[in-house]
């Protein structure tokens, strides 16, 4: 069980730094190739490379998904996002945000019979990239948006 | 915290426009007080929402998400007069629930 751990943490670790060294795409066949997506796993992470590594590297990235974002917040304390996908069968909808100590910002789990849709504010640290990512039954799916931050809403 | 939780859920078109709004402190673990201690974390973690009795809609959160944390989302064919229930976990481990009707 133990060594289990370690040997992920070890693998996690290994795929981090590639991520890191051989950038977004490099990282992405490093990760798909390593482990299969792991939702509870992204959400524990601590950084934006390592949560991307536990969904199995950056899913590919798709028009059917709506993201609704100022392109500046004044405080970023309080930054209003709505997201809607178009995807057949959306399970899940990630908002990621890739300068939060924090990446997973929250996940939203969407039934049979609700819309694949889901609006709420959340904080962001300083500008940077708010990523949402979609479980399907096809697989993951993801959405990207910078935004410029005037004030940092962490601290 | 004291505060109950908001929740306006209304039938437009078929569909329902629902609105909740828990207040909650969502302390992120990385402010510091006057004398520069930091202050607790302490942030709602699960938000699930039934409707008479169904599961329709449920969250995970981090401290990411903003003080006083609002969702909304849209359920079609929800019908007025449904019974709507929002329970909220948090990370001290604190349970709170709410209830509306759909109108």
């Amino acid at each position: 069980m133990r060594s289990e751990g370690s040997l992920r943490r070890r693998q996690l670790l290994l795929a981090a730094s590639a991520w890191t060294a051989a950038g977004a795409a490099g990282a992405a066949q490093v990760a798909s190739a390593a482990q299969p997506p792991d939702l509870e796993l992204a959400f524990s992470a601590r950084t934006f490379s390592e949560a991307i590594v536990a969904l199995g590297g950056m899913p590919p990235v798709s028009t059917q998904i709506t993201l609704d974002l100022p392109q500046v917040a004044e405080d970023g304390a309080l930054v209003p996002i709505s997201v809607s996908s178009q995807l057949g069968d959306t399970r899940d909808i990630l908002i990621l945000v890739d300068v939060n100590p924090q990446p997973v910002a929250a996940c939203f789990s969407i039934p049979d019979g609700t819309e694949a849709y889901a609006a709420t504010r959340i904080r962001l640290a300083q500008s940077g990239t708010v990523y949402i990512v979609v479980r399907t039954e096809q697989g993951l799916f993801s959405a990207a948006r910078p935004i410029q931050v005037t004030v940092g809403g962490c601290s | 915290m004291s505060q109950p939780i908001r929740i306006r859920a209304r039938v437009r078109n078929g569909t329902a426009d629902v609105t909740i709004l828990m207040p909650h402190p969502m302390e992120t673990g990385l402010r510091q007080d006057e004398s520069g201690n930091f202050k607790a974390p302490h942030f709602i973690t699960r938000v699930l929402v039934t409707v008479t009795g169904r599961t329709v809609f449920s969250a995970r959160m981090s401290f990411a998400v903003s003080q006083d944390p609002l969702l909304n989302f849209r359920l079609p064919g929800a019908l007025a007069g449904e019974r709507l229930r929002v329970t909220w976990t948090d990370n001290l481990g604190e349970v709170r629930g709410g209830e509306a009707l759909i109108t």
